[in-house]
């Protein structure tokens, strides 16, 4: 990733560079806005009135994947759809990170056929999924929650082992 | 905006622009090959198929009543309609009549969902404008719909509220009571978007002349549903083929003049209205009894097939199923609105600017998942 | 949806003997019989065509309530445009064409149109038959709507229109292989899988079994 990324032993230091670091990267989760299907309905009611993403940093959707850090696969991604998905997550910049939102974007969900992917696990990596056909808002809101722990967890230090 | 003559001084390069399938405004996954001469849109090619899930070859391998969660998927902004067109294709395929209450209820959704949908639309095509207040606004009244949806039938987005033959649960304890307090609060909220937005220079400026039909054109071209009444034709299936029991609620059916952007704008926020009338009429005059017909539980309708068609809000929602007599239908097709309605957009688009393109598709309310089925 | 799916098939017939030629087979609706369903109504639109194109009518049939006609493929486009104009009639949208496919017949294919007439509230099903490998008439010279309806068309089930200004394919990729409504056609399984298509033993997987003729 970057410069100073893995080049250290864990030590004192590091750990609270690390802090900073993702004090810094949980707190303005910049989302893209890319909605495929049903699930998108439910992701801006997230970012609307009542539910408010904003209040967790992540409300600031962006359209350009360059802009953003984090990917909400809400939707059916198709077998059409495949490589867009692919190309729009090479675009981002790192660090990124893919939540999968619904059973369409996790398995399949209720679409068992030709066109559609089984899963967009087959393409990209994904660091959270939610249930849900299609998840509450409050269940998004859940996972960019845990989205978060994640990121405190992570550090530029050397990985021992 | 006004059509920009093209530049007679300096030489243009019609130029190939690609929009989507990730924009913002394209309200999913709609591609368009747009031709541009600086910035005016010489051609538009819309590309498809993003969001093709292969419902209908699903279908064929489920049993009738597995299809309905599946029409909900369909047009996800309005799934109680898909599910009404669905069952109404069902019992008129095997002859099978609906208790009053039942039909009452359904109406009552229906047209909740039909305000809903329309209050997505309204948000979403506003913050396309630029108007970012009403899309907050907009949200603020859809989850009071959605709050009475949930309480019916547990879920906030995909229903699957009807079963064949009727309901399977009936209105919860009170939940007149509190539909007939949002019928109270809302007409204020909706006077609220108008004041924000009917007299706006801006939106004027951005709707007025934009993307203007003629009605002998619209319906050549297949437009149905406020797309198609914002030019003037008064079609609306409620009133042409009256389906379930839309026959006893007097409401009147809103049409445009120009077949202008703004025009398709006062049609819809006129049927909010009507809807609400609807929903007032169906409240007063909801009869008790039973919520289902006897219908087996394992069904197998007769060889035959039939064509039956709702009004979403989007338009003329058809269904035409093919049985052979066995549990699962032969042929299920769906006849997508937003499918026959973005057809148009290319005859819309040319000779407008690029900023546009994005009130045009606004203005079409068009839903991928009923466009790519 | 428990209540759905319990129930099961009906019971079989006596063993051993064969079951005797029943009356009708009783459709398990518990709504109309047969005979309300396919009862013939009055129609202003199949009067018509029945004395204006005596011999482009191949058949009509009635089910619940709406006309079924099936026309003849190469007068087609005749008929649909007397539908148009008449202004007795004056179907000026076509409301949706789709196809569908039999396997087991003759003529394979089925396209079924339905016009609509908005002025005076008339509908009708109309259909064509071909054959695999046969060209339907394009409607695009008539409805301007029927342009990607075709394109549809193309793309599920292959069938070919004469005339189409832009006949490709509309909702799967252009390199897709195969026509997914066609009957032979899996349901489920990814584009390359259905290679297997060419395979003569092949035969279409019921998706609720997940018997499947590749590994997933």
């Amino acid at each position: 990733m970057g410069l100073i990324e893995g080049r250290f032993e864990p030590n004192i230091l590091i750990s609270t560079v690390d802090k900073l670091f993702n004090w810094a990267r949980k707190s303005a989760l910049w989302p893209m806005t890319f909605g495929l299907a049903c699930c998108a309905i439910e992701m801006m009611a997230a970012g609307a009135s009542r539910f408010d993403m904003d209040r967790f940093g992540a409300g600031v959707f962006r359209a350009s994947p360059r802009q953003a850090d984090l990917m909400i696969v809400a939707g059916t991604p198709t077998e059409k759809m495949g490589p867009v998905i692919k190309r729009l997550y090479d675009q981002m910049p790192e660090p990124k990170w893919v939540i999968s939102m619904g059973a369409c974007a996790t398995c399949g969900g209720p679409f068992p056929t030709y066109s559609t992917m089984q899963g967009v696990d087959r393409i990209i990596p994904v660091d959270i999924y939610i249930p849900g056909c299609p998840p509450r808002p409050e269940s998004l809101l859940y996972g960019v929650l845990k989205l978060q722990d994640k990121i405190d967890r992570m550090t530029i230090a050397k990985r021992t082992a | 905006m006004t059509v920009n003559e093209p530049a007679s001084t300096l030489d243009t390069d019609i130029m190939e622009v690609n929009m989507g399938p990730q924009h913002p405004s394209t309200h999913g996954v709609l591609r368009l090959k747009l031709k541009i001469d600086g910035e005016t849109v010489v051609g538009c090619e819309p590309i498809i198929g993003y969001l093709h899930r292969g419902t209908e070859k699903l279908c064929e391998s489920l049993s009738y009543p597995m299809v309905e969660p599946i029409t909900d998927r369909l047009d996800y902004v309005c799934a109680m309609s898909e599910n009404l067109g669905y069952m109404g294709a069902v019992e008129k395929l095997c002859g099978i009549s609906v208790p009053e209450r039942a039909d009452f209820v359904r109406v009552i959704m229906v047209e909740l969902n039909r305000i809903a949908s329309h209050l997505l639309w309204l948000g979403t095509h506003a913050l396309d404008i630029g108007a970012m207040t009403v899309f907050l606004y907009c949200f603020r009244e859809r989850e009071m719909i959605l709050d009475l949806f949930e309480e019916f039938c547990g879920a906030r987005l995909t229903y699957n509220a009807f079963r064949i033959g009727g309901l399977l649960e009936d209105l919860p304890p009170g939940w007149t009571g509190r539909c007939r307090q949002f019928l109270k609060v809302y007409p204020a909220c909706q006077k609220e978007y108008e004041d924000l937005l009917t007299k706006n220079r801006i939106w004027l400026k951005r709707t007025k002349g934009i993307g203007v039909i003629s009605g002998e054109e619209a319906v050549e071209i297949g437009l149905t549903g406020p797309s198609l009444r914002g030019s003037g034709v008064g079609y609306d299936v409620r009133k042409a083929h009256p389906y379930s029991v839309y026959k006893r609620f007097e409401f009147d059916v809103p049409t445009g003049e120009n077949g202008d952007t703004y025009d398709r704008y006062l049609v819809r926020m006129e049927e909010m209205r009507q809807s609400l009338r609807i929903i007032e009429q169906a409240l007063d005059t909801l009869p008790e009894g039973p919520i289902r017909a006897k219908v087996p539980n394992w069904l197998k309708p007769l060889k035959g097939e039939v064509y039956h068609s709702v009004e979403s809000p989007r338009g003329e929602q058809g269904f035409y199923i093919v049985s052979d007599g066995t549990d699962k239908p032969y042929r299920m097709r769906f006849r997508g609105p937003s499918f026959a309605n973005l057809q148009a957009l290319p005859q819309l688009c040319v000779g407008h600017l690029v900023a546009d393109v994005v009130a045009l598709i606004g203005t079409l309310d068009i839903v991928l998942g009923d466009v790519d089925r | 949806m428990n209540e759905e799916t319990k129930g099961g098939a009906p019971p079989a017939g006596g063993e051993g003997e064969k079951p005797a030629p029943r009356p009708a087979p009783r459709a398990r609706t518990g709504g109309l019989s047969e005979e309300e369903l396919t009862k013939e109504v009055p129609s202003r639109v199949v009067e018509r065509l029945k004395s204006s194109f005596p011999d482009a009518i191949e058949e009509v049939t009635y089910f619940a309530g709406n006309p079924i006609v099936v026309v003849k493929t190469d007068r087609l486009i005749e008929v649909m445009s007397f539908l148009k104009n008449d202004a007795d009639l004056y179907m000026r949208q076509l409301a949706d064409l789709c196809g569908a496919d039999y396997p087991d017949r003759p003529q394979r294919f089925e396209l079924i149109y339905q016009p609509n007439s908005i002025r005076h509230g008339h509908r009708i099903t109309l259909k064509i038959r071909i054959a695999e490998g046969e060209e339907a008439p394009s409607l695009t010279g008539v409805w301007k709507s029927a342009n990607w309806f075709e394109r549809e068309a193309y793309d599920m089930l292959g069938i070919r229109f004469k005339g189409h200004p832009n006949l490709t394919r509309i909702l799967l990729s252009d390199d897709w292989v195969g026509h997914p409504l066609r009957k032979e056609y899996p349901t489920e399984g990814r584009p390359e899988d259905h290679m297997l298509l060419r395979d003569p033993g092949f035969r279409p997987p019921d998706i609720m079994t997940g018997d499947l003729p590749f590994k997933p």
